[in-house]
């Protein structure tokens, strides 16, 4: 209830500023679906979506790398974004083509690879048995009589 | 005999009784000290007596009689634990961190042994403790691992107050070079349970920002403000600027008594506040005043105001919105308005292929006047930025 109550409010907060800028905002559709952060701006003003946030007309949605959404249009169009893309609402097209104009934030190659790849795995796992080997300084825990 | 001389011989008889009798009560305690001190270990002389070999048969025997004397002996077991690779070793480790729960081996230990199984949850508690409670690099190192490997959420039922490993394990992702953007829903969960400072959180969302993460840095800009901002932060200069997020931000890369323009927030009368910049005739560096727009594509108009005073620079200054490609937009070159408050205003075009966030920023409009200097002082106040319709 709370976060239907927060979706009103920011979409009735942002769509208060995009009426006033563009006199035309029609609800295309909803937020289904939400894991992890994902944002939308719309108008000037950017805010943090949350299942059932309305869709509309030139809102920009982005996801943080651990962020993914639904998005579901009252056309029946539905929109998967993963983590690290973005896309932006224009009604002008259809389905395949919104679709289609998903992009992602990140450069190919750039900063995406994962350091700690699984193979990374026994290197970390050899440090801690080396570490276990290698005593640790330990401060007495259990009191030795005096 | 005479009396004296049979009291001499008595004293010496005596004497020589409690002689005796100290021998053999020193010879009885140099047994029971050695027993204690290099057998049981159970005193502070432990290092000096000889000790096997670690891992050795000899080491593994001495604790296995300690532990018979003694079966509560917890630094025994967690030796023991340490020493013993046969099968049995798991059951002694269990056994041992029972006894010792935060003997910091018995934890790297328990790590180890988790880490081999790949059982991830049960690495996650020693690994706390010892990144923690003991600032154990290793340890951080490998709870930075399992938030690279995506398993950050077993970690976050740690975030209690006063636990100080997010940060640590934050400063190991940060030297590992790995993504720091693995590192977000934690953080954020952390931030919003006040188990992390407002400095650890902003020393990571300026990590974000130089690593080129943006809608990551915006997310957690926008988790320390609550679920609603403007694009334009802080356009009336109201508030005092916050450092590494998306508020405005001065440059000072030159010292004050070397800069070519101080740039100060000051309340003006009627005004609130003001952004405030008294040029003093030296190479202005540039840009003097910025702000990352998290902003998508599409055309805005930036309105502001500002009154420029006995201000002499050649082509005087520009507001522009740029791109990570080219410039988006610009004002019309700003110059001395007798001290008079005027508005201004500009447009630009956001496109596509700006990115997730362009930079609003002042600088000369000529740019090559800025080796020049300039003098006199200008005041901003009053900006709003607002989306048009295509």
């Amino acid at each position: 209830m709370r976060s239907n109550l927060f979706a009103f409010f920011t979409a009735a907060a942002l769509s208060s500023v995009a009426l006033a800028q563009t006199a035309t905002v029609t609800e295309l559709g909803q937020v289904s679906v939400v894991r992890g952060l994902v944002t939308m701006s719309l108008g000037s003003s950017v805010a943090t979506v949350q299942v059932d946030t309305p869709i509309f007309d030139g809102a920009r949605f982005v996801t943080s790398s651990s962020g993914g959404a639904t998005l579901k249009f009252s056309n029946g169009c539905t929109l998967e974004l993963k983590q690290n893309e973005w896309v932006m609402i224009d009604s002008t097209r259809d389905c395949p083509d919104l679709i289609a104009s998903i992009q992602s934030t990140v450069e190919r190659g750039a900063g995406a690879e994962m350091l700690f790849a699984k193979d990374a795995l026994p290197l970390v796992g050899a440090a801690l048995l080396a570490g276990a080997v290698v005593k640790l300084p330990n401060p007495e825990i259990t009191p030795r009589p005096r | 005999m005479p009396a004296s001389t049979s009291r001499i011989i008595a004293n010496t008889a005596g004497f020589g009784a409690c002689c005796a009798a100290a021998l053999v009560l020193a010879a009885a305690s140099l047994s029971a000290n050695r027993e204690r001190t290099c057998t049981l270990q159970e005193s502070l002389g432990a290092s000096m007596c000889v000790q096997p070999v670690a891992g050795s048969a000899e080491e593994l025997d001495s604790l296995r009689a300690r532990i018979s004397r003694n079966p509560g002996d917890s630094n025994a077991y967690a030796a023991l634990a340490l020493a013993d690779h046969s099968p049995q070793r798991d059951a002694l480790l269990a056994t041992a961190s029972q006894l010792a729960p935060r003997d910091p081996n018995v934890l790297l230990q328990r790590a180890a042994s988790a880490f081999q199984r790949h059982d991830w949850p049960a690495a996650v508690a020693p690994l706390v403790e010892l990144a923690g409670g003991r600032d154990v690099s290793l340890a951080a190192q490998s709870l930075a691992y399992l938030v690279g490997i995506g398993q950050g959420a077993l970690l976050e039922p740690y975030l209690v107050p006063g636990s100080e490993w997010l940060p640590r394990l934050l400063t190991q992702l940060r030297a590992s070079g790995a993504p720091l953007s693995t590192a977000l829903p934690i953080t954020i969960r952390a931030s919003q349970l006040g188990v992390i400072g407002e400095d650890a959180v902003r020393a990571y969302m300026r990590d974000l920002k130089a690593a080129g993460a943006w809608a990551d840095a915006y997310s957690l800009w926008l988790s320390l403000h609550g679920r609603s901002l403007p694009i334009l932060f802080n356009g009336s200069f109201d508030e005092q600027f916050e450092t590494e997020g998306f508020d405005w931000e001065v440059n000072a890369k030159v010292p004050a008594r070397r800069a070519g323009v101080l740039v100060v927030r000051r309340r003006a009368e009627d005004r609130g506040g003001v952004l405030d910049l008294k040029f003093t005739g030296r190479t202005i560096e540039v840009p003097i005043v910025k702000q990352y727009l998290f902003i998508g594509p599409g055309r805005y108009r930036l309105r502001g105001e500002y009154a420029a005073r006995q201000f002499r620079f050649e082509e005087g200054l520009s507001w522009a919105v740029h791109c990570t490609k080219g410039t988006a937009g610009m004002s019309q070159p700003l110059l001395d308005t007798l001290g008079e408050w005027h508005p201004f205003d500009f447009e630009f075009r956001v496109g596509p292929e700006c990115g997730l966030v362009a930079s609003l920023q002042l600088e000369p409009a000529n740019g090559a006047a800025a080796a020049l200097g300039a003098r006199g002082s200008v005041t901003f106040d009053n900006f709003t930025l607002e989306k048009l319709a295509r």
